[in-house]
């Protein structure tokens, strides 16, 4: 069996395990919080959706990065498939979010600074989605959105430590020198972030081939017409 | 309102609803490219 394949089954594989790890851990084996009840249960999606969605937007940076360097075209597929799983996950957050938040603040909705920068986030990344979708073989809108892909992760540490510069209602899980979590939920958390890490990179796999035949059949055509 | 049940239930279904999405996708265009490929050949 070649390498690749046989990877690409293995991260399957864990994944699969690892989610259902993950359900039975945070459904079944972690004990229900006591102030906020079963809807603090919440945290362990959200927290790992945030994670994972800052992961892609990394990735974005470092292979816009690498596409303005080398113009090789799978860097630009890769930073578009991860700006996808990425927005897709930023979604889970705002939307995750408010559910918690309705329970916990009363309120659906903020105009709070951790709350307004993740949103701004994720517009920034729909509109370089937008951008690059519009490029079609266009390898000017390639770069612009590149470049677009790497000074739209300037937002990324801004909501990080948007909890920590001001005065925000949003709480703060991991700090430099307390956690805060007792070790069953800190142990859930981690099973929980591993397993979204995994399905992200299952997602970007499933992306970037979805991406290349796209750009193969777009090759394909745009030979035929010259040809004919 | 029962906001766990609301909130695991948005969770799974964009997530599974993405997998599905990319998954129907990834069928359909490599269908059409298989389409492609063949039609040129025969040209």
């Amino acid at each position: 069996m070649k390498l690749i394949p046989l990877l690409k089954k293995i991260l399957f594989g864990s994944t699969f395990v690892s989610m259902l790890t993950a359900l039975y851990l945070v459904f079944e084996w972690v004990p229900i919080e006591r102030q906020m009840g079963p809807v603090q249960k919440i945290f362990y999606f959200h927290v790992p959706s945030a994670w994972v969605a800052f992961l892609a937007f990394f990735v974005v940076f470092v292979a816009s990065i690498m596409y303005l360097k080398t113009k090789a075209e799978v860097y630009d597929i890769i930073a578009g498939s991860s700006a996808q799983v990425g927005v897709v996950f930023t979604a889970i957050v705002l939307i995750t979010g408010p559910i918690w938040g309705r329970a916990a603040w009363g309120t659906w909705w903020t105009w709070d600074p951790r709350l307004t920068t993740t949103l701004i986030l994720w517009f920034i990344y729909l509109a370089y989605l937008i951008i690059r979708n519009s490029a079609k073989g266009n390898e000017k809108n390639y770069r612009l959105a590149a470049v677009f892909g790497i000074i739209g992760f300037i937002d990324v540490p801004i909501v990080f430590m948007a909890a920590r510069w001001w005065r925000t209602i949003h709480p703060v899980v991991f700090e430099a020198d307390n956690i805060g979590l007792p070790p069953s939920m800190l142990i859930t958390l981690m099973v929980c972030l591993l397993t979204f890490t995994l399905l992200y990179f299952v997602l970007l796999l499933k992306s970037m081939k979805i991406e290349q035949v796209e750009r193969k059949i777009q090759n394909l055509k745009s030979e035929a017409l010259k040809a004919y | 309102m029962d906001y766990l049940f609301w909130g695991y239930n948005v969770i799974w279904v964009l997530l599974f609803g993405y997998v599905i999405y990319l998954d129907f996708r990834q069928r359909t265009i490599q269908a059409q490219l298989k389409q492609l490929e063949m039609v040129l050949g025969e040209k």
